[in-house]
């Protein structure tokens, strides 16, 4: 059989589809964007149908629905404000059951029994009648129990089921008792940590208890013994709308629990059903005042914050327009507060020895509280801030409010950050005067450091505030405080490029930081420091030129410093070419130090972003026409990140890339060049992943062919034929993506070898002869990858028989073989030699493949390729039909691959036979 | 089928008011015993088988009684109880000869049943109480209380102060202020206690007996100083009803501060009544007048 | 109308640092409706960007995109069109044309994109339409470094196919984006599906349902150019029509 001769060139002029000046385009910039000539420009010249004119209508609709929506959701959104708040709440009682984590174990004074309610549990229920609720059961246990946490909560748990229960079972009066016992359960503070999480147990309870009575007054009010509706309550009634046997069933239950006999749980008791006054009467803020003030009455500041703190919440759904019962919460906590602060007094309670714990315990349910009064009351009454005695006249402070720092602190965090700028600077006076162990100051500074880079001021009225804050914190000895409040005003200073401010802080830092090595929480702050620092200036240069920059990155070490690295590297490589020689080296040693740092101990996500970040780098590296540099940067590289394995190819890349630029540019470079592809050769063996190492060897062999280094290129062609033969092709050992991946970088070869000089010593089919050795020696290999890849040898073999080959190597240097073996028998010879071996395989690979599917596609993809790549003859016709019929016999009659190739056969065989006749 | 009956209904209402018997039997006799009948249906008729309801009402005046001046409200105290009772009898009179001899058994057997009712007193009718009730100023330190007291509270002294309602109606709470101005030792607690004194002319003697009727704390642990603590304590229902001074016998109230300091001491007698004069406390009692609006 | 966006073998980082800035400013999301790409992305970055364009995104597997396991073929179809997609490495040799109508006969599909050469071309080859986006960076390809960087977009309306290319001039000189059109109208299922079939779809799609009357048109000539017309003229598009191949349809050259 004879090769069919091709006319490549000819061919494709004649299948190549017209190309005509586009006047307009789907990708035009939009007429918004473009300038207003263009568009009359082109409005008068286009009358062609522009696909995107319909598209920005639709685009403007989609506009104009979107903002419908927004209002739509906008409405929705205040609707469900109630909702939020709700939503609002139990993210506050979750993150208050975290923020204390305690030990396991707690112990239980047992003011009350209740946990240990074996003996309860035998009571009938005649003992749980009300005059028992006179009984002072005062019993002072000296004893104290320990359980675990989880008991604990388990317990309470269980007592809220039987609470329901006995509501259910019509045994109100024991659910009352045990929600009192329960209530009861608060008066132990000495819990400590476990208060706050007791506290959200506790009020799970309180509120179910007071829903349950809601409803049965509710419903009372609203339906009659038998259960006909007598009247149905609207949304927000009044108390005249409740009929008279409500209203005692209501009266009842503030009696009862008015005759609890402690304080506390009665003041519990009645907030849970304090919603219920609205039965009674219609103003109710009385009750709220005097509930405020009844809490002055326990002496314990803990119990005291947090029942100020239910109280604001129960408060909150009867949405009360005065919130001036939060301010008396508030300043009755502040003076708790104060004499906790001031204390010398001994006032003989289990945690006098540690205030500032227990402030901390108390802080939460202070912010709860200071939320409560904003949440509502911040819009509806605008003097809420000079009741804290801020934006009035300081001098003339009309503080009801004893000014304790860590209730300014909290007053601070729920200020709006307008506001906060606004008076800044008396609110910095504010801390000045204010400095009690309640909370360290540099907290608020940080705070109001925050609130600032919020609302961003004008640099008028932020310099003055930063002056103080600079003057304050010179105050400062130790580090740590002293980068928190840094840390803070950081963002602002930058922004408003108050150089004098940095580099006094920059100062501070290194000046506080010689002392002593930074530790753990330190290093956290210096870190974000200086990320801010990097992240702010547009080039790394700037960050550079600042003063003590670079020896404040020296303070860093561990993780600290390999993160604030990674940063750096990031924003370096962020703004494309890296081509500052003291950049390049700056840069080349923080990624060795990642490098170095790269241990057993970081997982695999943290070595990936490593590896990427300093890949990256490697890549963005430019020094321009200094190619030589270049390329010992590169030979660096390569020493410096030795464990970084994906490098490797990176620098195989770049090294090509490095050469085609060069051969680009000049043509005096082959020493260059030489240079490029040893650096490769020598490269890519230390790869481990073969077929990786096969790619790579054949991009250099290409670039190689470009440089005209046609000996080179000829062994790293070989080299990469030789990866082949290593890898193990056999189906089932890779996965069959893999698979799928060497065939097609086999086929590659193959097309890469038509460029290639057949002038190996071996014979001009050496490489030809080679790959079809390579399924010699895999035997085993699938009947697929056989006979695709004698397909490819097929096809090469008809490619470098034509006259003119299909492609050539771009240097002049590299004579193709059309040229070479012009007309020269025994070269022919050969080809035709190894297609007929291809052929003689073929069969019987098709023959091996047990799959029906399979072997029928395997046929005609054979077939396919031989109607391509020979002349039509007899013995083609026999040999095409042959495998037509087992494509027949194994696929569907229907198959879309098999009518295509029969047509194609038909009409082929059809042209030959006129060409015949 | 039962033949009809025709019957004769004749409830009898029968308002009395007793000391029981069974608790203070020394001193238990009639107090009143006024009793009055109203006949609520006579007509004789035939009753249809089945349920029949009756309804009936009659109105009790204080008139009607000529010894007595007013019904006292209803009261369950610890000795002195006033109840009042209904009882309903049903008179069947037979006209039926032919049922005699059967229905003879029947004849003179009435059915009753008694109920009791609360009576509380008009509204109307009352006469106008005082309209503001006048908060009394008070004060407590060391020196005005009569019993022993700790020697660290004698020498280092305590000062509380307030003021609070003597007059009282049944529906509102007894209100007040409370103010420690100072105090040497540590407060433990602070309570309200509600008493009751019950007396009874038995002969010639008084005999009067005093009841805590409730407690109820307002500070709890050492409260600061100089800060005004809120009195507000809710009357229990059933458990108090207007002061009554009646001739043969009175109901009164009395409210009790009690001031509790920390002590060793008071660790020793944990289930101590606050009735009881102990050294860790001070208290004050003054008289409560209860009256219904 | 919709628009295919076809590119190809950006070699971002290793050979290029990122897709040309004019390319950039005219790629804006939400204007294209699918996104071919014949591979060679090589980072998984450039994926997550294109897919950032437009989310109906289509990658098939270069040679050099490691890891990343895109399929090595994929076909999908887009209107009343098919398409195939392939990087191209795997043609030997590289964009023959007969090996690239064999691959289209494999995979059923009336237009084939494949990339690899880095070159752009567009053919019309056995019925059915070839595109090679080119090299959307313009990045060095295996035969030359002298490549304008390209892509195509292609505005598939109903039976028509315009191409629009866009390639700048003059490598990294003053750019200067130029379009071409090129209109490539094909018949979808030529030369793979049964014609009547074909023409019974589209006739129905025109509101013909009567196979008898169908054939009656199909034999009268006149009728046959009406049919034409009806065919070609839907939209009033200009048209630059390929009328032998639409003649093939009806068994006979239209009279001259």
């Amino acid at each position: 059989m004879e090769f069919r001769a091709r006319d490549y060139e000819g061919e494709e002029i004649a299948a190549t589809l017209p190309r005509a000046p586009a006047l307009d385009h789907p990708l035009a910039p939009r007429p918004l964007l473009s300038s207003q000539s263009q568009v009359a420009a082109a409005c008068e010249k286009v009358d062609f149908d522009d696909p995107l004119r319909v598209q920005t209508t639709d685009v403007a609709e989609c506009a104009q629905d979107g903002t419908c929506v927004d209002a739509d959701f906008r409405t929705i959104l205040s609707s469900e404000a109630g909702h939020l708040s709700t939503k609002e709440w139990a993210l506050f009682k979750s993150s208050l059951m975290q923020k204390f984590s305690c030990s396991n174990m707690i112990s239980v004074s047992f003011t009350s029994d209740i946990l240990a309610r074996n003996s309860k549990e035998n009571k009938t229920l005649a003992d749980m009648h009300m005059d028992e609720l006179d009984d002072p059961e005062m019993v002072v246990r000296e004893e104290k129990k320990v359980i675990t946490r989880q008991e604990y909560v388990s317990q309470l748990q269980e007592l809220k089921g039987e609470i329901s229960q006995a509501w259910r079972a019509d045994d109100r009066i024991k659910a009352l008792k045990l929600s009192i016992k329960v209530a009861r359960l608060l008066l132990d503070t000495s819990v400590f940590q476990f208060y706050p999480t007791l506290f959200v147990l506790v009020i799970d309870i309180m509120d179910m208890l007071g829903d349950l009575v809601w409803e049965r007054i509710k419903r009372k009010a609203e339906y009659a013994d038998d259960g006909t509706l007598i009247y149905s309550l609207p949304e927000k009634f009044q108390s005249a709308d409740i009929c008279s046997e409500a209203k005692e069933t209501c009266y009842n239950w503030f009696c009862k629990i008015g005759s609890i006999r402690e304080l506390l749980p009665r003041i519990y008791l009645e907030l849970a059903i304090l919603r219920c006054w609205c039965f009674l009467e219609d103003n109710f803020l009385l009750n709220l005042q005097r509930l405020a003030m009844m809490m002055r009455g326990l002496a314990d500041p803990l119990a005291s914050a947090y029942c100020h703190l239910y109280m604001a919440h129960c408060a909150r759904t009867l949405h009360p327009i005065d919130v001036g019962y939060l301010i008396t919460s508030l300043s009755n906590i502040g003076i708790l507060l104060q004499r906790i602060i001031v204390d010398k007094e001994t006032f003989t309670s289990h945690y006098c020895k540690n205030k500032k714990m227990l402030i901390s315990l108390m802080e939460p349910a202070i912010e709860g509280i200071m939320k409560c009064i904003f949440m509502d009351g911040y819009q509806k009454s605008g003097n809420i801030i000079s009741e804290f005695g801020i934006g009035g006249n300081l001098s003339q402070s009309t503080w009801n409010i004893p000014c304790i720092s860590v209730i300014l602190h909290c007053l601070l965090k729920q200020l709006p950050a307008e506001v906060v700028s606004n008076n800044a600077l008396e609110i910095a006076e504010l801390f000045e005067k204010n400095i009690d162990i309640s909370l360290d100051q540099y907290f608020n500074y940080r705070l109001l450091g925050n609130k600032l880079c919020e609302s961003h001021p004008p640099v008028t009225s932020a310099g003055p505030v930063l002056d103080k804050v600079i003057q304050v914190i010179s105050q400062y000895n130790h580090l740590n405080e002293y980068l928190i409040v840094a840390d803070a005003y950081l963002d602002i200073i930058l922004e408003y490029s108050m150089d004098y401010c940095l580099s006094v802080i920059l100062d501070g830092i290194l000046k506080r930081a010689e002392i002593k090595r930074a530790d753990e929480n330190e290093l956290e702050s210096l870190q974000s420091i200086l990320i801010k620092l990097v992240n702010h200036f547009d080039g790394l240069e700037d960050a550079f030129a600042l003063s003590h920059f670079l020896e404040i990155i020296d303070l860093l070490y561990g993780s600290a410093r390999d993160i604030t690295n990674m940063h750096i590297l990031l924003k370096a490589t962020r703004t494309g070419h890296v081509c500052d020689p003291r950049a390049i080296q700056f840069l080349f040693e923080i990624s060795q130090a990642l490098h170095d740092s790269i241990d057993i101990s970081n997982t695999n996500d943290d070595y990936q972003q490593r590896a990427f970040l300093i890949s990256r780098f490697v890549h963005l590296v430019d020094f321009g026409a200094e190619r030589e540099r270049h390329l010992t940067f590169l030979i660096e590289c390569r020493a410096a990140f030795r464990h970084i394995n994906e490098l490797k190819d990176t620098l195989v890349h770049l090294s090509n890339n490095l050469a085609v630029k060069a051969i680009k540019d000049t043509d005096k470079c082959l020493s260059f060049l030489k240079s490029c592809v040893a650096f490769n050769e020598v490269t890519i063996p230390s790869i481990s992943n073969s077929m990786r190492r096969m790619n790579l060897y054949l991009e250099t062999a290409e670039v190689a062919l470009f440089g005209g280094l046609d000996s080179h290129a000829e062994g790293l062609v070989n080299s990469a034929i030789n990866c082949l033969q290593c890898l193990n092709i056999t189906a089932g050992v890779h996965k069959s993506i893999d698979v799928d991946q060497i065939l097609s970088l086999t086929c590659k070869t193959c097309s890469l070898l038509v460029m290639i000089p057949g002038i190996h010593e071996e014979g001009v089919a050496f490489f030809v002869r080679s790959l079809i050795s390579v399924l010699n020696y895999q035997s085993s290999a699938s009947s697929k990858i056989k006979v695709k890849i004698l397909c490819a040898v097929i096809f090469l073999s008809a490619s470098l028989s034509q006259n003119r080959l299909p492609y050539h190597a771009v240097s002049v240097k590299v004579v193709g073989n059309d040229q070479l073996f012009y007309g020269e028998p025994s070269y022919y010879q050969e080809l035709s030699s190894i297609s007929s071996l291809a052929l003689q395989n073929l069969d019987d690979a098709i023959g091996e493949e047990s799959h029906l599917v399979t072997r029928g596609s395997l046929a005609l993809e054979a077939c396919n390729c031989l109607l391509v790549s020979f002349n039509g003859s007899r013995e083609l016709f026999l040999k095409c039909s042959g495998l037509i019929e087992i494509g027949k016999s194994c696929l569907h009659p229907k198959d879309k691959y098999l009518q295509s190739t029969v047509n194609f056969f038909d009409k082929f065989s059809r042209k030959k036979e006129v060409a015949f006749s | 089928m039962p033949p009809p009956i025709p019957p004769t209904l004749m409830p009898q209402v029968t308002p009395s008011s007793r000391c029981p018997g069974d608790q203070t039997p020394s001193i238990g006799f009639d107090l009143l015993n006024r009793k009055k009948s109203t006949e609520v249906a006579s007509s004789a008729g035939k009753l249809a088988p089945g349920r029949t309801e009756i309804p009936f009402s009659f109105s009790l005046s204080s008139h009607e009684n000529g010894n007595s001046g007013a019904f006292y409200e209803t009261f369950h105290g610890g000795n002195i109880s006033i109840q009042a009772y209904t009882e309903i009898r049903v008179l069947v009179w037979p006209m039926q000869i032919l049922f005699i001899d059967i229905m003879r058994g029947y004849l003179h057997k009435s059915l009753s049943a008694t109920m009791e009712f609360i009576v509380e007193n008009d509204k109307a009718s009352l006469a106008g109480p005082p309209v503001s009730p006048e908060l009394v100023r008070f004060y407590i330190t060391q020196d005005t209380q009569k019993h022993q007291l700790l020697p660290e509270l004698l020498t280092g002294g305590f000062r509380i102060t307030g003021k609070i309602s003597t007059e009282c109606s049944l529906t509102d709470p007894v209100s007040g202020e409370l103010l420690v101005e100072s105090s040497a030792v540590p407060i433990c607690s602070i309570d309200i206690q509600l008493l009751r004194i019950e007396s009874i002319l038995a002969g010639e003697r008084i005999i009067a007996d005093m009841s805590v009727i409730q407690t109820t704390q307002i500070a709890d642990g050492d409260v600061c100083k100089s800060l005004t603590l809120p009195i507000y304590v809710i009357l229990p229902r059933l458990l108090v009803c207007p002061t009554v001074l009646a001739g043969p016998f009175s109901i009164e109230f009395q409210i009790s501060i009690v001031i509790s300091f920390q002590s060793e001491l008071s660790r020793l007698y944990p289930k101590s009544d606050l009735r009881t004069p102990r050294p860790w406390a001070a208290m004050l009692t003054l008289p409560l007048r209860v009256f219904r609006t | 109308m919709v628009l295919v966006l076809a590119l190809g073998d950006l070699h971002i980082p290793q050979r290029a640092p990122d897709l040309p800035s004019k390319f950039k400013s005219m790629l804006v999301p939400e204007k294209i409706q699918h996104f071919i790409c014949t591979g060679n992305l090589c980072i998984k970055e450039v994926h997550d960007y294109l897919k950032s364009l437009c989310p109906d995104l289509h990658v098939t597997q270069g040679e050099y995109d490691g890891d990343s396991h895109y399929p090595e073929i994929r076909t999908l179809t887009i209107g009343q069109f098919k398409l195939g997609l392939c990087h191209g490495h795997q043609i030997i040799p590289w964009g023959d044309l007969d090996s690239l109508a064999m691959l289209q006969r494999q995979l059923d599909v009336d237009i084939l994109v494949t990339g690899h050469t880095h070159q752009f071309k567009a053919y019309k080859h056995e019925g059915g339409v070839v595109v090679n986006p080119g090299s959307a960076t313009g990045s060095y390809s295996d035969i030359t470094y002298d490549i304008n960087p390209s892509f195509v977009l292609m505005d598939i309306d109903g039976l028509r196919v315009v191409v629009y290319v866009y390639e700048l001039i003059d490598g990294e000189e003053p750019k200067q984006t130029t379009q071409f059109v090129i209109e490539a109208f094909i018949v979808p299922g030529d030369c793979r599906r049964d014609r009547d079939e074909v023409w019974a779809q589209h006739m129905e799609f025109e509101g013909f349902h009567s196979m008898e009357l169908l054939e009656e048109w199909k034999r009268d000539v006149s009728c046959q150019l009406l049919l034409v017309s009806l065919f070609l003229g839907r939209k009033n598009y200009p048209m630059v029509a390929d009328i032998t191949s639409l003649a093939l349809f009806f068994g006979a050259a239209p009279k001259q």
